[in-house]
């Protein structure tokens, strides 16, 4: 299916660019209908807290980026609140900063303020 | 009336103890059966006593200390109602749906609005105990009220006036004499000393409501119930106080609360069936005082949330191993053997409950914790309950479901002591609402 082509294409181009978060703000969503860019820079802004900057510093920010996309929560339109609320209502609790969070949540804080920052 | 020295009366019921229990047991026979005559004996006097006090002392070994249990057993009119705070609401479900008490949960949530009249309460404390957070299938908002109802100064008319109802204070109870199935006598000491003025009471029935450490004392020392687990499964309330951060969604919270009210307290919990379900127990989050407004990230979404300082208070499951008993060596005033204690506290348990709630309340969006600051710090909230626990048979319970005595036919027990589980509401409203089911019960079957 597209949508793993996009997913593939996505892993391609975290290694092409050694995860560089500036080459990755900008990726080509091929997944539905026409060729889309997705423009992570303005979608991810309303969710983007430099207060974040340092969660989850071990994830890549290509592997945020997919765990995401994956499973819908980051689309071609945005964030897509629903699926994040699906996930998080299953997810395991992190914690950073002495404060507890569901690990989805977490991530797309966590990738918003490595991308907007 | 108020006595000076105990007279020769036989009286329809007497009641041994003047604090929320006794007094709303008196109160409610009384009104019912107007013919009655009953009797309150209270050891302290209108006013707390030196030597009252020195008789509530006790023995502790576990997680709290001796000079702890002294101050939640004031020996005075109104018993630990002229200290205590007034926080109310309404006990959780959990204990019944979980089969631990012997009574469906309506015949004590019927007597809640009596309760509440009696203590001076809001409607609201009946009325809409608990609601969910919108949003949310697990999680409740369930507030407290204060208002700190001191039963001297409330019944002190009453009692001075009524002619139905006498009050002996300065005389404590020391022994209750048996003869077969029945409380034939009752021993009273001048709490002050002078064993010259002591006499034997009789009555028709006898309720005992010295607090969660007196009944069982008063029914060692009387040598009743040996067969049956008296002082067992003693239980407080373990209170963590400011070990962590919660922060709630604003409006979340305001639809289900409505605008600030005076003596109101914010308090979240999880479900009784959620509990049921999870093996959890009830515990009870409420907010501090000092809380703020910031915004945070809620689930993707920039929310004001409402912020500060928590005090966890929760059940602790009945232990046989937590109980009150005689000490060997060591005697109070008039003599008695003082109340040994023994009381641990489970704190995987009270970890498994925050981090059970935290995780809830994080996944639902509507909120978050903080992590446990340092270990977990434990203290008492002077609830001192089961150790009297109703129940359905005497191998496993001191009181049957009407709480009277098994072994006895006429002698009851009024008090959180005969809660056989506790939730994790504080215990006073519930305690009074099952005094008021007690005195309809005298009344009926008078
Ligand atoms: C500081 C503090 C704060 C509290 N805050 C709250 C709160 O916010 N909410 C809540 O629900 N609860 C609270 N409590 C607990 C509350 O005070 C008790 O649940 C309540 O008073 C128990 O009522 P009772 O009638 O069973 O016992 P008590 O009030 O203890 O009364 C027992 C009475 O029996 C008398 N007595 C004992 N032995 C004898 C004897 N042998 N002969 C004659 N008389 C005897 C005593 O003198 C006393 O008057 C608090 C307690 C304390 C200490």
């Amino acid at each position: 299916m597209n949508r793993r082509r996009f997913l593939i294409s996505l892993g391609l181009l975290g290694i092409g660019c050694l995860g560089g978060v500036s080459a990755i703000s900008r990726l080509r969503w091929e997944g539905f209908g026409q060729p889309k860019e997705l423009d992570l820079l303005s979608k991810l802004s309303p969710v983007a807290d430099p207060h974040f900057s340092g969660a989850l510093e071990r994830v890549a920010t290509t592997e945020l980026l997919q765990s995401l996309v994956a499973r819908g929560v980051l689309t071609p339109s945005g964030v897509d609140f629903d699926r994040l609320a699906l996930a998080c209502s299953s997810d395991e609790i992190e914690s950073f900063a002495s404060r507890r969070y569901a690990r989805t949540e977490l991530e797309l804080y966590a990738l918003a303020a490595r991308i907007v920052a | 009336m108020i006595l000076d020295e105990p007279t020769g009366e036989t009286y329809d019921v007497l009641i041994i103890g003047s604090g929320p229990a006794g007094l709303t047991t008196a109160k409610i026979y009384a009104e019912k059966v107007p013919s009655a005559r009953v009797l309150i004996i209270e050891s302290g006097a209108p006013r707390v006593l030196h030597h009252a006090a020195g008789l509530s002392k006790v023995v502790a070994s576990g997680d709290l200390a001796s000079d702890y249990y002294p101050a939640h057993a004031q020996r005075t009119l109104g018993g630990t109602s002229t200290v205590w705070t007034g926080l109310c609401t309404e006990m959780e479900k959990r204990a019944f749906l979980a089969g631990e008490w012997p009574i469906q949960y309506k015949e004590l949530a019927s007597k809640y609005q009596e309760a509440a009249l009696i203590l001076d309460l809001p409607s609201e404390v009946y009325e809409k105990p608990s609601v969910l957070l919108p949003g949310s299938t697990h999680i409740l908002y369930k507030p407290f009220y204060r208002r700190a109802t001191r039963f001297a100064k409330k019944y002190r008319s009453w009692l001075e006036t009524s002619p139905q109802v006498d009050l002996l204070p300065g005389y404590t109870v020391v022994g209750l004499g048996v003869g077969g199935r029945l409380v034939e006598t009752v021993r009273v000491e001048p709490t002050a000393g002078g064993g010259a003025n002591s006499a034997s009471l009789k009555a028709m029935r006898v309720v005992l409501a010295c607090g969660g450490i007196g009944n069982p004392r008063l029914l060692l020392l009387s040598e009743i119930g040996a067969k049956t687990p008296v002082g067992r499964y003693f239980m407080d309330h373990p209170h963590m106080y400011q070990a962590f951060l919660l922060s709630v969604d604003r409006d979340a919270l305001v639809q289900v609360s409505g605008p600030p009210q005076r003596g109101r307290i914010d308090a979240f919990q999880l479900t009784s069936e959620y509990c049921v379900e999870h093996g959890l127990l009830s515990s009870s989050f409420q907010f501090m005082k000092g809380l703020a407004e910031r915004l945070e990230m809620l689930r993707g979404r920039r929310r004001v949330t409402r912020f500060g300082q928590v005090i966890l208070r929760s059940e602790m499951k009945a232990s046989p191993n937590n109980r009150v008993t005689l000490s060997n060596d060591r005697r109070d005033a008039l003599g008695q053997p003082m109340a040994a204690i023994h009381l641990d506290f489970d704190r995987g348990q009270i970890r498994r409950e925050f981090d059970q709630f935290s995780r809830v309340l994080v996944r639902s969006g509507l909120g978050r914790t903080s992590e446990l600051r340092g270990g977990i710090q434990l203290t008492g909230g002077g609830h001192l309950m089961g150790t009297t626990r109703m129940g359905t048979s005497p191998t496993d319970s001191v009181v049957n479901a009407d709480c009277r005595l098994w072994d006895l036919d006429n002698a009851y027990v009024a008090g959180s002591s005969v809660f056989p589980a506790s939730g994790s509401a504080n215990p006073t409203i519930s305690l009074v609402a099952l005094a008021v089911r007690l005195g309809g019960h005298l009344a009926e079957t008078a």
